[in-house]
């Protein structure tokens, strides 16, 4: 048995510049859109998010020595999750396509707020502060911008398949608020992998006809190889 | 005496022996800003919160437990959590001196040794 694939696979797969050129997307824009918070006289916090690839250590978002909230801007953390081939759409040589599925996770912590002798809830406070992050990174992955995700040779469509919060655990009861809430990317794909480079034999031309009666002729036209 | 009724006696010592016990300053503010002082003992440690995503978030949990006839007798009533915003605060100065303030989350209320356990939300004043 011997070496058949004989160059270095130092390739990303599509799946992976895919999972990165959504990040990218996402930093792109909503830095834009702050900008035009900013811009139209909004608070553009109101706007804004930190955006995360790959990340799976616990976050150290909640508190700071003095037990203020240390990132009272929330972040999404995108994370690649599975990749299944469509078998209608695919060979077995060269290219297939895959429903790759992309995370986004969305997350905010807050504490209770004493407003004007009022005590806002954290819960309720992280809650719409999440899905506020949640609502803009629909709007910008389901833009028609991107409906290719800008790679129309890689990508054949991508859709927002689903949003969903997650409930704090009740027998968790922390001190502050952390809500969560995944926003779901799937994405049609081509990979392709390494490919035998056949062997030329000889090179044959020809012309497809047919005649009057129906018959189908073929006229072939042998070039004078090499060999 | 019976041991439930030393029980609850036991709790001046298990609970609010703050010279040569683990008690510590309770400040309860009422939603009319009256302020109440009790010894209690307190849980302030960290924790791991699971927001379901996968990725864990370094938390904490805090917790007061006092004395539920200190309670009643300073306070008249049991301070709870409320969900019109008019709840009570509660304040207290941990090991280094700093001072927490903190909502209301939960009252739990051990009627038969006579404890009632707050668990609390931290709270951004102003």
């Amino acid at each position: 048995m011997s070496v058949k694939i004989d160059y270095l696979i130092n390739k990303q797969d599509n799946f992976e510049i895919v999972r990165d050129k959504i990040a990218s997307i996402l930093a792109l824009e909503v830095a834009n859109q702050v900008y035009l918070a900013g811009q139209e006289g909004e608070e553009s916090t109101d706007w804004d998010f930190d955006i995360y690839l790959e990340r799976s250590n616990p976050w150290e978002l909640v508190e700071d020595t003095d037990g203020n909230v240390l990132r009272q801007t929330p972040l999404v953390n995108v994370y690649y999750e599975s990749s299944t081939i469509s078998p209608g759409m695919s060979d077995s040589v060269e290219r297939q396509t895959y429903d790759v599925v992309i995370n986004i996770d969305c997350l905010s912590a807050k504490n209770n707020k004493l407003v004007d002798g009022e005590i806002k809830k954290g819960d309720e406070l992280a809650s719409l502060d999440v899905q506020r992050v949640a609502r803009l990174v629909r709007n910008i992955i389901a833009s028609a911008f991107y409906r290719k995700l800008e790679m129309p040779t890689i990508v054949h469509e991508r859709v927002v398949h689903s949003i969903t919060m997650f409930q704090p655990n009740i027998n968790d009861r922390p001190a502050q608020a952390c809500i969560g809430a995944r926003v779901v990317v799937n994405v049609s794909i081509n990979e392709y992998s390494p490919q035998a480079v056949p062997e030329t034999i000889d090179i044959v031309g020809g012309t497809i006809t047919r005649g009057d009666d129906g018959l189908v002729y073929c006229n072939l036209r042998f070039e004078e190889s090499d060999t | 005496m019976n041991l439930i009724e030393q029980a609850e006696r036991d709790l001046d010592f298990v609970l609010e022996d703050k010279d040569s016990g683990f008690g510590v300053t309770v400040v309860l503010i009422d939603p009319d800003q009256f302020q109440y002082t009790i010894i209690g003992q307190s849980t302030d440690i960290a924790l791991m919160i699971d927001p379901d995503t996968g990725a864990l978030v370094r938390g904490r949990t805090a917790e007061i437990t006092l004395r539920l006839s200190s309670v009643l007798s300073a306070c008249g009533t049991i301070p709870d959590k409320s969900e019109d915003g008019t709840g009570w605060i509660l304040q207290y100065e941990n090991i280094n001196g700093d001072e927490w303030t903190f909502s209301i989350g939960s009252a739990e209320v051990d009627r038969k040794i006579g404890v009632v356990k707050f668990t609390l939300e931290l709270l951004d004043v102003g």
